[in-house]
């Protein structure tokens, strides 16, 4: 390789990388040439100032923390794990996500009960016992409130029952004949093929 | 030992030698190993996650865990990559989380300045501050605007200051893809004149 042909880009990246990289050549060449040299110093400096600007911006913190003792460095060697320090985010969760997790998993598992109830035919054919004794009650009850108002039970039944003659004369009805043949007409009865007003007319 | 310890500069043999002292059940090694990495760990954390809030939890995790497994790494020379790759993967869990949450709703999450507002401004002139910002500001832009895997390789190479072994390592690839994404990005950063400008002081 001539003094006039320098290293290219790449080759300069190459050496600034790692030298080794190169061709035995190429590294005879940038011991010698002056103009490769200063490209390479270049932006080996720029490289290296990178670093240090990094570095020489963050101010770091003195240690702020303590490793477990000595009697925990035991318990750790013989397979016993010490409790961590919580960070910062950690102490943060358990303060706030204890109570929230705790409602969002009563919320869940009702949510995934009133499913089971509503949607698995087995549990409807075979509902736990706790779900039985639960309808038990609501059937008891149900059966305790008409034990209250029986007298107005009792008067509805007496109003359903067949008047009296006396009382069907009052309210003029003591036809119970035309009655009787209007039914008819509404729904006839069967007998064979004739109804009772056509067995009337043939007779 | 002690001292380099807590003047967070360890050689590799030193911190091989905490690891394995801590692998095998020496709480004050690993203590020391906290020492070394708080700051390096720390920085990491924050270049990802720009919230110093965030980056002092995620970092404090980042050792627990890293102390809780020490058992489970077999090569202790390798205990940096292996610290890296734990603070590599809990951002990225953190993202997870966050993005889990906010889905959720946020559950309140405390809102945080925006990380350009947070970078060390203390002490600093009005100017300094806002030029700090705009660094700051121009660095994350760069970087958001890599693929993920370039910004991975890039960030821990030029600003955590990883090697390619490392580097490889910590993201259990192999040593060839981290080059690939390494030429790519460098590509990407020798192009950007309005970075290059600000990291050299020309803006």
């Amino acid at each position: 390789m001539s003094m006039q042909q320098h290293l290219s880009n790449d080759e300069v990246i190459i050496a600034v990388v790692d030298p080794a990289d190169l061709s035995p050549e190429k590294r005879e060449h940038l011991e010698s040439c002056r103009v490769c040299r200063v490209e390479l110093d270049k932006l080996d400096a720029d490289l290296v100032g990178l670093g240090e600007t990094a570095s020489h911006m963050v101010e770091v913190p003195p240690r702020n923390f303590e490793l477990p003792g000595a009697e925990q460095i035991h318990h750790e060697l013989s397979g016993e794990m010490p409790r961590r320090p919580e960070t910062r985010w950690q102490n943060w969760w358990s303060r706030q996500g204890q109570l929230s997790l705790a409602g969002g998993l009563a919320m869940a598992a009702a949510v995934v009960l009133a499913l089971m109830v509503s949607l698995s035919p087995e549990w409807k054919s075979n509902p736990p016992l706790s779900l039985l004794m639960a309808q038990e009650q609501e059937l008891n009850f149900i059966l305790a409130i008409p034990q209250e108002p029986e007298p107005l039970l009792g008067m509805l039944a007496d109003a359903s029952e067949p008047l009296s003659p006396f009382h069907r004369f009052l309210v003029g009805d003591d036809d119970t004949e035309e009655d009787n043949e209007f039914m008819e007409f509404l729904a006839p009865e069967k007998d064979g093929n004739l109804t009772s007003l056509d067995r009337r007319s043939v007779g | 030992l002690e001292q380099a310890a807590n003047q967070h500069t360890l050689d590799p043999d030193a911190i091989s030698l905490l690891a394995k002292k801590a692998h095998g059940g020496d709480a004050a090694a690993f203590d020391k190993l906290v020492n070394t990495f708080w700051p390096d760990i720390y920085r990491l954390v924050y270049y990802r996650v720009s919230s110093q809030m965030d980056a002092e939890d995620l970092t404090q995790e980042v050792f627990l865990k890293a102390y809780r497994n020490i058992k489970s790494l077999k090569d202790q020379e390798r205990f940096k990559p292996w610290l890296y790759s734990i603070a590599v993967n809990l951002v990225k869990d953190h993202y997870r989380r966050k993005n889990v949450r906010s889905v959720v709703g946020g559950f309140g999450e405390e809102m945080e300045a925006p990380a350009s507002a947070q970078v060390k401004l203390q002490d600093e002139g009005a100017d300094e501050k806002v030029a700090r910002r705009q660094v700051w500001a121009e660095v994350e832009r760069f970087r958001d605007s890599l693929p993920p895997s370039e910004r991975d390789v890039f960030t821990l190479r030029f600003m955590d200051g990883l090697n390619i072994r490392e580097i490889a390592e910590t993201l259990k690839r192999s040593e060839s893809a981290v080059k690939t994404h390494l030429y790519r990005a460098v590509g990407k950063f020798k192009k950007n004149n309005s970075l290059l400008r600000i990291l050299r002081g020309e803006a």
